[in-house]
């Protein structure tokens, strides 16, 4: 079993070595669109954060005045919790809030610059649904015995989400084309080295290799391909991206860039497991079709 | 040990290149198969090892139809038998040692046992110092004795020699042919299709002659022609 994998392994790359131009391109292809692959799964994982963050603001928030006792804070809390089209109501509590705040953009160095908690205290309203949007603003801003400010990001969240979803489409529109492009490309480049090798493994047929024997090389050089390219693709990315990160931060601190090692880790196994699955496919397709024409 | 019946093939062509074949070969036996060129010697050994499919008729080995083999099974089939192709069929792009060593790393051979192997039976044809050549820088006759050497490597139980002697001079050829008599002496079953006169009349086996595609002679220590 071992010995007739060393057989494959040495078998492959004979004939590689023949067909190497044709490796060449595919290898460069397979790698472009690995790249590219790993480079959306990035921007998506970045926009379905985005798009959750935003979500989180689909509701209208309601600063209340300064100097408010705690007895009327809950008073105007139970009151507003009973209007009609309101789902729940909830009081946040600010200096959470000022070290999340914090948190999230600590490249600023919020502390340097405010010295104590501006946030004032707030209620964080959620609406049934958001046909009453409008109308309830209108209700709360009312109360200005109590309210400072009402501010809602709904409409503006809406549209955002909507821009996301749409560079999400297409991104994985974009990476499905690759996709068939590549698995076409492996296809006909084992298809090639298949036919370099035609006589020979007329031969070896001849000589009582079973197809699964033949085959055996094809399906390690397809393998290989994938491997090769998507670890010379997650290198690129891995290191594109330490790249971008100290300047996206520097540029765009309020972007929420949420790679963390694990996820980053996980779209790296996901590339290579991709690559090499979809050349390992490409090369089983064509071995399979090419051999039978070959006696 | 080899049973054919009735056996007939008609190419694509519409040329019949075998024409109701019956014939049966024991173990252990030593047959040549004569015939004028074009009379159909290549053709039936090729449908006894599965190179080209009868159109009519069955071939029986160790009792087995060969009739409906998959893929696989003709693969095992071919490793019983080892066969010497009119044209080498050699790979041209490895070398001598490499050809004969690939068709036992088919049989998943140790790398020790297959180097062992290969340079016994290179000794054995007589080209243990052309090792390391590849095909095209050898002689016909060198050749011939690399295909020789990969088809009795692993011993077979049957070996099918198309022309062996076609391209060696008459001393070579008669080294050759003494070798397969050797290996007949093994009790490996042999058929040489052959139109060496010198040979046939010289080492006296039984003969199945050929002509037209139809069988027209079998004698036991035959000679070439009547
Ligand atoms: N693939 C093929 N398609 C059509 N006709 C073929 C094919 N192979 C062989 N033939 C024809 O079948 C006949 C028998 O061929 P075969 O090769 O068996 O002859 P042979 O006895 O081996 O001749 P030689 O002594 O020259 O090797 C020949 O007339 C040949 O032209
Ligand atoms: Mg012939």
């Amino acid at each position: 079993m071992i010995r007739k994998f060393i057989f494959f392994i040495v078998e492959a790359f004979i004939g590689m070595k023949r067909s190497s131009f044709m490796i060449t391109v595919s290898l460069a292809t397979v790698f472009i669109s690995l790249l590219i692959f790993g480079f959306f799964l990035i921007v998506n994982l970045n926009l379905v954060n985005f798009s959750s963050y935003l979500n989180s603001k689909l509701e209208v928030r309601v600063f209340l005045k300064d100097g408010l006792t705690k007895k009327e804070i809950r008073l105007f809390k139970e009151k507003i919790s009973s209007i009609k089209g309101i789902q729940s109501v909830e009081l946040l509590d600010k200096d959470q809030e000022w070290n999340e705040f914090k948190e999230r953009y600590d490249t600023l160095n919020l502390d340097d610059l405010v010295n104590s908690n501006p946030l004032p205290v707030s209620l964080t309203v959620r609406l049934e649904d958001d046909h009453q949007l409008k109308s309830i603003v209108t209700l709360l801003a009312g109360f200005n015995m109590f309210v400072e400010d009402v501010v809602y990001g709904g409409k503006m969240a809406e549209r955002m989400q909507k821009v996301s979803r749409f560079i999400l489409y297409f991104g994985w529109g974009i990476v499905g084309v690759l996709f068939c492009a590549t698995f076409l490309i492996v296809i006909n480049t084992i298809k090639l080295t298949i036919m370099n090798r035609s006589e020979e493994i007329s031969i070896m047929k001849l000589v009582g290799a079973t197809d699964s024997f033949v085959m055996g090389p094809f399906l390690v050089e397809g393998v290989f391909l994938g491997l090769f390219s998507s670890i010379v693709a997650v290198a690129m990315i891995h290191f594109g991206l330490k790249l971008i990160a100290v300047n996206l931060v520097s540029f765009l601190p309020f972007f929420p860039n949420d790679l963390n090692e694990k996820n980053i880790f996980i779209i790296y196994l996901i590339v290579v497991l991709w690559g090499c699955f979809m050349c390992l496919m490409g090369a089983l397709l064509s071995t399979r079709s090419t051999l039978k024409k070959i006696l | 040990m080899i049973k054919i019946k009735k056996l007939s093939k008609t190419f694509s062509n519409g040329h019949r290149a075998l024409d109701n074949i019956d014939f049966m070969v024991n173990k252990g036996e030593f047959v040549y198969i004569v015939g004028p060129s074009g009379s159909g010697k290549s053709t039936l050994l090729n449908c006894i090892f599965r190179k080209e499919i009868p159109s009519v008729g069955s071939i029986y080995i160790d009792n087995y139809s060969l009739d409906q083999l998959s893929n696989r099974q003709i693969s095992f089939l071919r490793r019983n038998m080892g066969m010497i192709f009119q044209d080498f069929k050699l790979l041209q792009t490895r070398n001598v040692f490499d050809n004969i060593a690939f068709a036992l790393h088919i049989f998943g051979y140790s790398r020790s046992s297959i180097r062992r192997s290969v340079n016994q039976v290179l000794e054995l044809v007589g080209l243990d110092d052309k090792a390391g050549h590849f095909p095209s820088e050898l002689s016909g006759g060198e050749q011939q004795r690399i295909c020789i050497a990969r088809a009795i490597v692993n011993n077979p139980p049957i070996l099918l020699a198309d022309e062996p002697t076609g391209s060696l001079d008459p001393d070579t050829s008669w080294e050759i042919m003494q070798l397969l008599s050797k290996i007949n002496l093994r009790k490996t079953t042999v058929l040489v299709a052959t139109h060496n006169k010198g040979i046939v009349d010289d080492l006296r086996k039984r003969v199945i002659a050929l002509e037209y595609g139809k069988l027209i002679r079998d004698q036991q220590l035959g000679v070439y022609d009547t």
